[in-house]
């Protein structure tokens, strides 16, 4: 039970940590994210099942969620932010879509199942194994977010996310800065993809439900955009609040519902009375209202 | 005679997307804003327009006016409540509530409703069935092909020949100009979401006649719209019209030769062939969307 909780809270962890890299630090509004994350558990399903090694797996998963990465890039990001927010959920409804439709390749409705473990944890059996695996990847997804925040690359996001038209006065490419964002954001959540199938062994085309990126934006919201242990207990402290919502005696046809309307209506009151996060406040010198500041070209349109 | 049933076919369901197209491109032109709850509120229309008929006995007009009355309440409750305290926050934090609200509409009326598929019956007077070169046309279908023209029609009379449509186009074409000139955008705004909602709401009780209601239904029937919005060009009434009866047949022609399945993705192609080959839309004048660079 609490090695099983584990799992969902390394796995949310590193899905709102992709999050933060293309939302906190790039300002780029990744909808889809369930997909990425779908098609990350999807590639370890099937590679492990047809018998590649764990490192092969791996390797092929963040290749893969960085290609869909570039590939949601290429209609949305030349256009204004709410675009790429809007072909990002199609992007993610698509990927529901194929999952369940092409029976051939991923079995359908009925998802993969028997997912072999990784050999190098197999002496760890169980639950605990599993457990410890998650979190091995959630601080390989730390270790590698964290390094990127501090980096020049991690400053140039930040400065895309605040004022476009500045950093291309500085002669730097905003656009490619925020395609390699949402190529890693992509790898990233491939990443919690591989822990999930690996940890779980079993994956179905939920996994890409609209309900799953909306989960892990309440998140990055809860922990504080741009923050990279903010972005950890907000993914965390999501599960453990779907644990303890389980402990409640209802039959399952309500507490389905249930905890997403109270997971809906969180999303809506933070928005408008804590936009800046409870864990670690985005930007203290903020204006209330302002987590995701207009940009200078926003705000020159708008004029 | 397939094709032509095809195409019979796929103009209903232009017919269902442009009622939704409408507001979403009514929405983006007054706010630039991509309104994320529309979808849903065309599938509250839906269920209100259900309980109407199943619960408190009404026919089928009444039921519309039910979902159209209750939807246009909804769309201006959402604005009031969720985006118009953060009008002057940036243009991706009204997404944030916009989220918030469509997954919260689902599961509320997931609670309410139970998560089964449900379908309208038609009443008798709609039960008929015509033969035109060939190809099959229900009552349901000349139902809803007039009811989407006459909404079109009276929507078209409202923005171009009323007082309230002159002030919905002042602020839509120069926000501040517009509050400048003592024009009441607040009530603008919340017309202009009162009238697509109330198309959304009808839209919904539509699209349940000729096929299910479903809680989860409101983001496909969303996404479709929207594809169709920008295939037609934003923030433009005709183009979001024709955007949708192209998407509609695109549609049922991609689901005849793949399978009924498949048929959501079409409409997440089409939108991002449109982004990449024409972002301005087909009947769009230049690209609104695009970043300055």
């Amino acid at each position: 039970m609490i090695a099983d909780a584990v799992v969902l809270m390394s796995v949310y962890a590193i899905l709102t940590l992709a999050l933060n890299l293309s939302l906190g630090m790039a300002g780029l509004f990744n909808l889809g994210l369930a997909g990425f994350f779908a098609i990350g558990a999807y590639g370890t399903g099937l590679l492990a099942i047809a018998g590649w090694p764990f490192p092969a797996v791996l390797a092929a998963d963040l290749v893969l969620g960085a290609a869909a990465g570039l590939l949601l890039a290429f209609p949305s990001l030349r256009l204004r932010g709410d675009y790429l927010a809007i072909v990002a959920l199609g992007f993610g409804q698509l990927t529901e879509t194929v999952l369940n439709s092409w029976d051939g390749l991923t079995g359908g409705a009925n998802g993969l199942d028997n997912i072999p473990a990784p050999g190098a944890f197999a002496h760890v059996s169980g639950p605990v194994g599993a457990a410890v695996f998650a979190l091995a990847l959630l601080a390989v997804a730390v270790a590698v977010t964290e390094g990127l925040r501090r980096s020049p690359y991690g400053q140039l996001l930040g400065a895309v996310r605040d004022d476009e038209v500045l950093v291309q006065a500085l002669g730097k490419s905003p656009h490619t800065a925020k395609v390699t964002a949402l190529m890693l954001s992509g790898a990233l959540s491939a990443l919690g993809g591989a822990a999930y199938a690996y940890a779980i062994s079993y994956v179905d085309p939920g996994l890409a439900d609209f309900q799953t990126s909306v989960y892990v934006f309440l998140a990055l919201l809860f922990g504080g955009m741009g923050s990279t242990w903010g972005s950890v207990v907000g993914g965390a402290g999501l599960v453990a609040v779907m644990e303890a919502l389980q402990l409640v005696n209802l039959p399952t046809s309500v507490t389905g519902p249930a905890q997403e309307a109270f997971f809906a209506l969180s999303l809506i009151l933070l928005t408008l009375w804590r936009p800046q996060g409870v864990v670690a406040p985005a930007g203290a010198g903020r204006r209330a209202g302002a987590a995701l500041p207009a940009t200078a070209a926003e705000v020159a349109e708008d004029a | 005679m397939i094709a032509l049933q095809i195409l019979v076919y796929g103009l209903v369901t232009g017919a269902n997307y442009a009622l939704v197209a409408v507001g979403y491109t009514l929405v983006y032109g007054i706010l630039k804003f991509i309104n994320f709850t529309h979808g849903d509120v065309a599938m509250v229309g839906s269920f209100l327009a259900l309980t109407a008929i199943g619960a408190m006995g009404l026919g089928l007009p009444a039921a519309v006016g039910v979902a159209v009355v209750g939807c246009a309440i909804l769309g201006m409750a959402i604005e009031r409540v969720a985006y118009r305290p953060l009008r002057r926050a940036g243009r991706l934090t009204p997404l944030l509530t916009a989220i918030g609200v469509s997954l919260l509409l689902e599961n509320l009326v997931q609670l309410v409703f139970g998560a089964a598929i449900r379908t309208f019956s038609p009443p008798p007077y709609l039960a008929g069935t015509v033969v035109v070169a060939g190809a099959y046309v229900t009552g349901v279908q000349i139902a809803i092909f007039a009811a989407t023209a006459v909404a079109v029609a009276v929507l078209a009379w409202l923005i171009g020949r009323t007082a309230l449509g002159r002030q919905i186009r002042a602020t839509a074409d120069n926000f501040d100009l517009a509050v400048a000139m003592g024009v009441p955008t607040d009530r603008a705004i919340l017309a202009v979401f009162a009238l697509g909602s109330a198309l959304a709401g009808l839209a919904g009780v539509l699209f349940g006649m000729e096929t299910t209601v479903t809680p989860t239904m409101g983001i496909s029937l969303g996404i479709s719209a929207f594809a169709a919005v920008v295939l037609g060009g934003i923030g433009s009434v005709p183009g979001a019209v024709v955007g949708a009866l192209v998407l509609g047949v695109a549609e049922n022609v991609g689901a005849w030769f793949l399978g009924g399945s498949w048929s959501d993705g079409i409409g997440v192609l089409v939108l991002a062939l449109t982004l990449l080959v024409r972002p301005e839309g087909l009947l769009g004048r230049r690209d609104p969307g695009a970043v300055k660079l």
